[in-house]
């Protein structure tokens, strides 16, 4: 437990190489987005519009808690950039296993965000939205289900992972595509019930509805609660299995170097 | 005058050339590439669409009028990556925070005129182009809208006056990369970003105090709901000639503070690489 928490801080804080305007920059970046989106739905709400099982209050809480969770939402391991950095070499110099590695590191990285723009935006969202009154009806399924969500987050990133060591030097591409295919098939962006053409009722029975959609719903009371859990853990059973049988079958042909 | 309109032209043939060869010897990855980049361009406009076909109106505007919106920002982001995405001349602070800028200030041709030509990338990165061309097409056929030569030609000069806006306010930022190299080496990425994760929001609901907001000091509002707006012809609270004072003024800004941060550049140089060629 010490080595992996030894990992964690050692994670955290390599963030911070960049500098910290780097970090900040991204910060400032994603405030301004969840500004807008929150303007966005208080200018439908004021048209009157019908936003579906949503009220304004309930939007902003939904938008607010994605952008506060969106690395556990959408969990992406350090190994797509091991691959293109060729750093992931090292890890198979250390007497640990390499999943486990990349999913402490993981945890690491996510630790200065959490610090520094989550915790701020949910305090926020505690005194003016009652955040607090949805955590104490939906708080503990909630954490279930988030908890299944990063378990499921980190099942697809290593199926990915393994589709990318396929791809040989293709990575950054693969990288650039998933992230613009998840962050919308999830749900953490527009929320389904918002979706025209009836797409979200598609899109929520895939594996990306599990990531961000069934927490965010459940949290804000407008889910069937057990059949999001069980449709979460379902795909946990379905996507570990196959993650990991992907990925020890894709290490032989790892090709990589610095970048 | 003509000398140098006549070697840039030379330039941009020699860039074209190499993406050709890109795309012919390497087309597996090049088609990829393009895949990627019109995914992640689309992506960042599909939510906005969505919601436009959900509601059909969001701040005033219909979801034709969203759509023709749409394919104005797609068409700034094409032209946007044909022209600056290649050697990261459209993020300059990646240049100046890595000490590169001294490869560009020992080649005989000026500094801005590489930066003007060693991002075109004709071939690969044409693809958002061509989609925001249908897409702005398409809008304007459902909107029942025939341009005028006159108002084709505002509909170039918005887009050029857009790309100033993304590109200034992406150099402002840049600068901090000659005063603080490895803290402000990935600054553009972050400036760039807000055009293009936001570029596509129909701001006409806001107050025009936000409006104001997003249309100078965080100009996001200048890559396309502003001047799409005005080519609609829909009534703005804001004044109709802001464009051309937001786009003046970032660029007058932009080269003030990069001519300002050269010198201390020329003065300080770069400290990012070590002596056996690895970056710091």
């Amino acid at each position: 437990m010490q080595t992996h928490i030894k990992t964690i801080k050692l994670s955290a804080t390599k963030s911070f190489d960049g500098g910290v305007l780097y970090i900040l920059g991204n910060y400032f970046l994603k405030l301004i987005r969840l500004i807008v989106y929150l303007l966005i739905w208080q200018t439908l709400s004021q048209q009157g519009v019908n936003l579906g099982v949503f009220t304004m209050n309930e939007l902003f809480i939904y938008s607010i808690v994605a952008a506060a969770f969106s690395e556990q939402l959408n969990v992406v391991t350090p190994a797509t950039t091991a691959f293109w950095e060729g750093s992931i070499i090292s890890r198979y110099t250390r007497p640990l296993p390499v999943l486990l590695q990349l999913s402490v590191e993981t945890i690491g990285t996510w630790l200065p965000k959490l610090i520094a723009f989550a915790l701020p935006i949910l305090a926020f969202a505690s005194l003016k939205l009652n955040l607090t009154n949805f955590i104490v009806n939906n708080g503990a399924v909630f954490a279930l289900s988030l908890l299944l969500s990063v378990s499921l987050g980190f099942a697809i990133d290593y199926a990915f992972v393994s589709l990318v060591i396929k791809l040989k030097t293709a990575h950054y591409t693969a990288y650039s595509i998933r992230m613009a295919l998840i962050t919308f098939m999830s749900g953490a962006v527009i929320p389904f019930e918002l979706m025209p053409f009836n797409f979200g009722r598609v899109l929520e029975i895939l594996p990306f509805g599990s990531l961000a959609s069934a927490p965010l719903l459940i949290l804000t009371g407008n889910a069937n609660m057990p059949r999001l859990i069980l449709l979460q853990l379902s795909w946990n059973l379905i996507l570990w299995p196959i993650a990991i049988h992907l990925f020890k079958s894709s290490q032989e042909r790892m090709v990589s170097y610095g970048g | 005058m003509a000398d140098s309109i006549k070697r840039l032209i030379s330039l941009w043939a020699i860039h074209a050339k190499l993406d050709l060869l890109w795309l012919i010897r390497d087309t597996k990855n090049c088609v990829l590439n393009i895949i990627a980049d019109l995914t992640s361009s689309l992506s960042t406009i599909l939510g906005i669409f969505l919601l436009s076909q959900r509601f059909d109106n969001i701040g005033g505007m219909s979801s034709d009028h969203i759509l023709f919106m749409l394919g104005y920002a797609c068409l700034v982001d094409g032209i946007f990556l044909m022209f600056f995405m290649m050697n990261n001349t459209g993020f300059l602070s990646r240049i100046i925070g890595r000490g590169q800028l001294d490869h560009k200030l020992i080649q005989p041709n000026p500094l801005w005129m590489q930066l003007i030509t060693e991002g075109f990338i004709p071939f690969s990165g044409s693809s958002m182009f061509i989609c925001g061309l249908g897409i702005t097409i398409y809008s304007s056929m459902r909107l029942g809208l025939s341009f005028s030569i006159f108002q084709l030609i505002i509909l170039v000069l918005s887009i050029v006056c857009s790309i100033i806006v993304i590109l200034s306010f992406s150099c402002i930022f840049s600068c901090i990369a000659f005063y603080a190299p490895v803290a402000g080496e990935e600054v553009s990425t972050s400036a760039y970003g807000l055009f293009d994760q936001l570029k596509g929001f129909p701001l006409g609901g806001f107050t025009i105090y936000l409006q104001a907001l997003f249309t100078t000091v965080l100009p996001i509002g200048m890559a396309a709901w502003y001047p799409a707006s005005l080519l609609l012809g829909n009534e703005l609270k804001l004044p109709n000639y802001l464009m051309i004072v937001v786009t003046l003024s970032l660029a007058i800004i932009a080269i003030t503070l990069f001519k300002k941060g050269l010198k201390y550049y020329g003065e300080k140089g770069s400290i990012r690489y070590s002596s056996r060629g690895f970056r710091n």
